[in-house]
């Protein structure tokens, strides 16, 4: 399962009890502070309809809500007085406040040097303004003593992405913007607000349904809906600042006016079961698939491992003739295959540079490289763009990004298809060598069909056939008996299954969130998965992590992933459960022997990356070596 | 017994911490086990305290050069030294480490002599990159530790390694890079970052920066430009530069306003930023001195720059590095840096050109007062000054041009648009231009998926109204 939901970047400090009531002082002076419009009651109504009629799910929002002084002055507190950390983890890039004398984190209950905020909170959290967002949004009482405030600033490449915001007693979300208030925040600046439709519940749909580019004074809000209020920042693309204070109203606490016992502890049960429940994972793709390797091969495999030693005599010459077509030749050398099968057993993983040989990665880095940067018809952005070999990982609070999984073509794009696909439609094996076929006879087909009429249009579906078609011949290389038995005597694993993946990483798009493994029942497999990713990606500028696409895996203690923070990685107190990372870089195979309790993402591409990360990623069931 | 089966990466991790690369190549590696480091002695002579040591248990791989004998401790170090020059200079581990081996290695050094000749401190023994390494060190550690007030010691502490480098080796070029390196660094950090606008000349608090400055350029014009021509030689010499442009860029928007200028912000916008960036410096500001003369260090700058280049490009072309880097299809860093500092220098005459170019359009497009000339400039002439300069800069974008990198075709195109901007408007010179620049922008947006998209509809919109 994914650690996505309900997460967003918020303090320490910030989720909790506050018990501190708005002083009646400042409730009865509160009107000052907001402009007079929200006390006008044909612009409530005229809202409330707003929200009514919205779409995907009940959301509004209002221009110019505060005293613009009031604001003004917020801005320069935040930005005087307060100090932002960075911090990355799967699902967020963003800078956090936290108090100048206490980093850790704002400190909420003492705002004495920043009068300005204190009157914004007493403000947002007043009678008055509960009770008018309760009016426009039809969600009930609000409470007043449960505060739940944070502050973010997204400069050049900060995001966040899709997820619902559900945690505990969570009624409405607020998100008040402070760009810079003497200039016109630009939808191509990026950071807007994006709403996303959902598919069935729980299942937000892969394309945002529409989007909110933020204004100075400018507020943002929705109800809370379990499994529907599915929504992200998109990455903000330049180099501005983008301020915002976010926040919830809560349910009654005790004591409240619309207080009702055990309604806290029902939504969040409810939360839970609707999360834990199977039938979720139907509306993920890819599957998670491994088929069934022939019991002869792993028979072969099984006196592989039962070897003295490892040594290259044990595969045949045409072994070796066939892997040399595609790796470096000393990696089939005895000694480097014991070495690898050293390091291999003693860490657990093993990076293995210039993996593909030198001639096949030459002509291949061109081929992707030459193809990114002519890409026509232009890279697809929306699910209805993806063209067959290529497929869309879906839903968006999990993964995105494209795959060519060997299979044939699949309509997913409503419940119904998905039913169909999962319940009725053919149940095939990949194959990748077919894919290629097909992808070579289709483009053919189309440059006889065009040979009179060449156009930048052709040529590019000429190139994308060439950089799926190479692609897929890899993939089938990763599927073949020769490597196999290669990977058996390196890692020493009875391999009884396998998945393999050609996978693409487009900027500004994809992203694979935290996860770990599905539990096997079987005894006879054993527990942990062997992964190999080959990166694939041409193109500069990785190296430090800030375009994203890594490669990272945590231990979790906790194999229900629950643990909101589990995901921080980058903070050096939690620097210790991170066991293995990886940029994305040219011709590198990683193996990886990954334990049930390991959580693995690829971190979201930045839309300023110079180009995709590529890969080919495949997995492997091993046979239980202590039955 | 057969061979070891693996334990999952997860219980290895428990074990033991440690990620290794294992190259199919077969370039010689040597491990640094930096824990190591922290059994070593923390020293008095250098301000680091043991603390700063004693971190971690972690593993760094150092490739070392072809053709060196890897047990030799000085090319370990002279290797350990570009590790951390390659890497994001984010290691203060690996910077102590490199500190301490230095120490060792004096310490060994004297020892041996002490012994065997009697002598005194000499470290003749040691090579001038030695004292070259170990000064520079000393002072990256100052970024670390710029919140504190060790900066100046650090500083000091590298400047005197660098002088008693000189003592054995008097016309050593290494030194001369090491010492411009460290006086250019100096400037912003331990001075410039503790002013503000109201910052005065005060005793030797404020030292004359104008005087660091010209000891760093004294140093770096005695490098023999000759002598033993090789990446590292360019590489430091284009580092040194690039801190004098980011220097003089410091001084001449100090006070400024962080946020840059975005190519579509409004015309008012732009022109507020403007105003900050004339704000004057007082006589009594301890920049005033500098930023008087900018220009002249400027022009310094680009000759220097342009020599640079000359030496490089004979440099690439000799070796055939060109060449290779097609075949092999891989980035030659050479022919990157190539690139880069033919990049800084078009900048450089685009910086030039925007005060004849807004002089034409003023004249041209804003003239309300009817003026024939603003600083003795006619439409005419700024035009003409402006198109040079810009054509020059052109031509140095490309050489700068990278067939992977869109951004370089944009820097050409933006370039190319302000020289159609010289023109007179819709006339056949400018829509040609505009074409060129136009076709370059399609391409370069084609391939980062819509990035220039904005910068596109307002070319495409101005040429269409």
């Amino acid at each position: 399962m994914t650690q996505s939901n309900g997460k967003r970047p918020h303090d320490g400090q910030i989720i909790n009890e506050t018990s501190k009531k708005i002083d009646n002082d400042v409730n009865s002076k509160v009107e000052v502070y907001f402009s007079s419009k929200i006390f006008n009651q044909d612009f409530r109504d005229e809202l409330k309809n707003e929200v009514k009629d919205s779409q995907p799910y009940k959301w509004g929002t209002i221009r110019e809500l505060m005293n613009d002084e009031l604001l003004r002055n917020v801005r320069k507190e935040v930005l005087n007085e307060i100090h932002f950390t960075k911090k990355e983890t799967d699902i967020y890039k963003v800078f956090q406040s936290g108090d100048l004398a206490n980093l850790s984190g704002l400190n909420w209950d003492d705002l004495s040097r920043l009068p300005s905020l204190y009157k914004l909170r007493s403000a947002i959290y007043s009678q008055t303004f509960r009770d008018f967002i309760s009016y426009v949004t039809g969600c009930g009482k609000l409470s007043g003593i449960k505060t739940d405030m944070s502050i973010n600033t997204y400069t050049k490449s900060c995001h966040l992405l899709t997820h619902d915001d559900v945690i505990g007693s969570r009624r409405v979300s607020f998100i008040l913007y402070l760009p810079d208030p003497d200039k016109t925040w630009k939808p191509h600046y990026g950071g807007s607000l994006r709403l996303f439709d959902s598919v069935v519940p729980n299942v937000p749909k892969t394309d945002y349904h529409c989007k909110l580019t933020p204004q100075f004074n400018q507020i943002a809000f929705f109800t809370v809906q379990p499994g529907l209020s599915f929504h992200d920042v998109e990455e903000v693309y330049v180099d501005k600042q983008r301020l915002s204070i976010q926040g919830w109203f809560h349910i009654p606490q005790e004591g409240e006016d619309g207080f009702i016992p055990g309604e806290q502890e029902e939504t969040a049960k409810s939360t839970l079961q609707q999360l834990e429940s199977q039938e979720l994972q139907e509306y993920d793709f890819p599957k998670i698939n491994r088929n069934d390797i022939s019991k002869e091969e792993i028979k072969i495999y099984d006196e592989l491992v039962n070897k003295d030693a490892i040594s290259n005599k044990y595969l045949s010459t045409t072994d070796i003739s066939y892997l040399e077509k595609f790796m470096s030749p000393n990696l089939l050398k005895t000694e480097t295959m014991i070495q690898i099968s050293d390091f291999f057993a003693d860490q657990g993983f093993i990076d293995i540079k210039d993996f593909i040989n030198p001639k096949y990665s030459t002509h291949l880095h061109k081929l992707i490289r030459d193809f990114e940067l002519n890409e026509l018809p232009k890279m697809p952005s929306r699910q209805s763009e993806v063209k067959f070999p290529w497929k869309q990982a879906v839903p968006p609070h999990k993964q995105r990004f494209l795959y060519i999984d060997g299979q044939h073509e699949e309509k997913i794009d409503s419940a119904d298809d998905i039913n169909f696909v999962n319940n009725c439609g053919p149940q095939e094996l990949p194959n990748f060598s077919l894919v290629k076929n097909l992808i070579n006879a289709v483009s053919n087909a189309s440059s006889n069909a065009s040979a009179n009429t060449a156009s930048d249009a052709s040529s590019g579906d000429d190139s994308s056939s060439q950089v799926s078609s190479k692609l897929c011949e890899l993939a089938s290389f990763f599927k073949s008996k020769s490597f196999r038995k290669w990977l058996v005597l390196i890692t020493q694993l009875v391999l009884i299954k396998d998945q393999i993946l050609i996978r693409r990483f487009r900027p500004g798009h994809d992203f694979i969130l935290a996860t770990l493994l599905p539990k096997d029942e079987d005894e006879a497999v054993l527990d942990c998965i062997l992964e190999a990713t080959l990166n694939l990606t041409p193109t500069r500028g990785w190296e430090n992590g800030e375009f994203g696409g890594y490669e990272l895996c945590m231990i979790t203690d906790d194999e229900n992933g629950e643990d909101d923070d589990a995901a921080i990685y980058r903070s050096s107190e939690n620097s210790d459960s991170v066991v293995y990372s990886s940029q994305a870089c040219w011709n590198k195979l990683t193996l990886i022997l990954r334990d049930p309790n390991v959580l693995k993402f690829i971190k979201y591409v930045s839309f300023n990356a110079n180009g995709s990360r590529f890969d080919i990623s495949g997995q492997w069931n091993a046979k239980n070596y202590s039955c | 017994m057969g061979p070891k089966r693996p334990l999952g990466l997860g219980r290895s991790s428990l074990a033991k911490k440690k990620q290794k690369i294992l190259s199919s190549g077969a370039s010689p590696e040597v491990e640094l086990e930096l824990k190591a480091e922290a059994e070593l002695e923390a020293k008095n002579e250098t301000p680091i305290s043991s603390e700063e040591v004693a971190i971690a248990d972690n593993e760094l791989t150092v490739e070392l050069e072809e053709a060196v004998d890897p047990t030799d401790e000085l090319s370990q170090l002279r290797a350990l030294w570009f590790t951390f020059l390659k890497s994001e200079r984010d290691n203060e581990l690996v910077l102590n480490g490199i500190i301490h081996e230095c120490d060792r290695l004096l310490r060994n050094t004297v020892g041996t002599k002490e012994s065997s000749l009697k002598s005194s401190s000499n470290s003749d023994k040691l090579p001038a990159y030695f004292h070259s390494i170990y000064a520079l060190s000393l002072a990256e550690l100052a970024a670390f530790n710029s919140e504190t007030d060790k900066v100046k010691d650090f500083f000091d502490a590298a400047l005197e390694r660098v002088q008693l480098g000189f003592e054995s080796h008097p016309n050593s070029s290494e030194l001369f890079l090491a010492k411009s390196k460290i006086l250019l660094n100096r400037i912003p950090l331990e001075y410039i970052s503790k002013m503000d606008l109201d910052s005065q000349v005060s005793g030797s608090k404020n030292p004359e920066v104008l005087n660091l400055l010209e000891d760093a350029l004294d140093s770096y014009s005695k490098i023999n430009k000759n002598e033993n021509l090789k990446n590292s030689y360019f590489k430091e010499c284009s580092e040194i530069l690039d801190s004098l442009n980011d220097l003089l860029d410091i001084v001449e928007n100090f006070g400024r306003n962080d946020e840059g200028l975005d190519s579509d912000d409004e015309e008012e916008e732009i022109e507020e930023q403007q105003q900050q960036l004339e704000q004057k410096l007082s006589k009594k500001h301890p920049l005033y001195k500098l930023a008087q003369k900018i220009k002249d260090y400027t022009l310094w700058w680009r000759k220097n720059t342009q020599d640079l280049l000359l030496q490089l490009d004979f440099y690439i072309k000799e070796n055939n590095l060109d060449k290779i880097q097609n075949e092999i299809g891989e980035n030659n860093e050479l022919i990157l840096l190539y690139r880069e500092i033919n990049k800084k220098l078009g900048q450089s005459y685009l910086i030039e050109s925007e005060e004849p170019s807004s002089i034409y359009a003023s004249l041209t497009y804003d003239n309300e007062d009817d003026l024939n000339e603003i600083n003795g400039l006619t439409a005419e002439n700024s035009s003409k000054i402006a198109q040079n300069l810009i054509k020059k800069a052109i031509s140095y974008l490309l050489k700068a041009e990278d067939p992977e990198s869109p951004q370089s075709w944009v820097d050409i195109a933006e370039a190319q648009i302000s020289l159609g901007n010289l023109f007179e408007l819709e006339s056949d010179e400018q829509e040609n231009i505009y074409k060129e620049a136009e076709k370059r922008l399609r391409k370069a947006n084609r391939a980062t998926h819509g990035k220039y998209d904005d910068i596109l509809n307002n070319l495409c919109s101005n040429n269409d109204d």
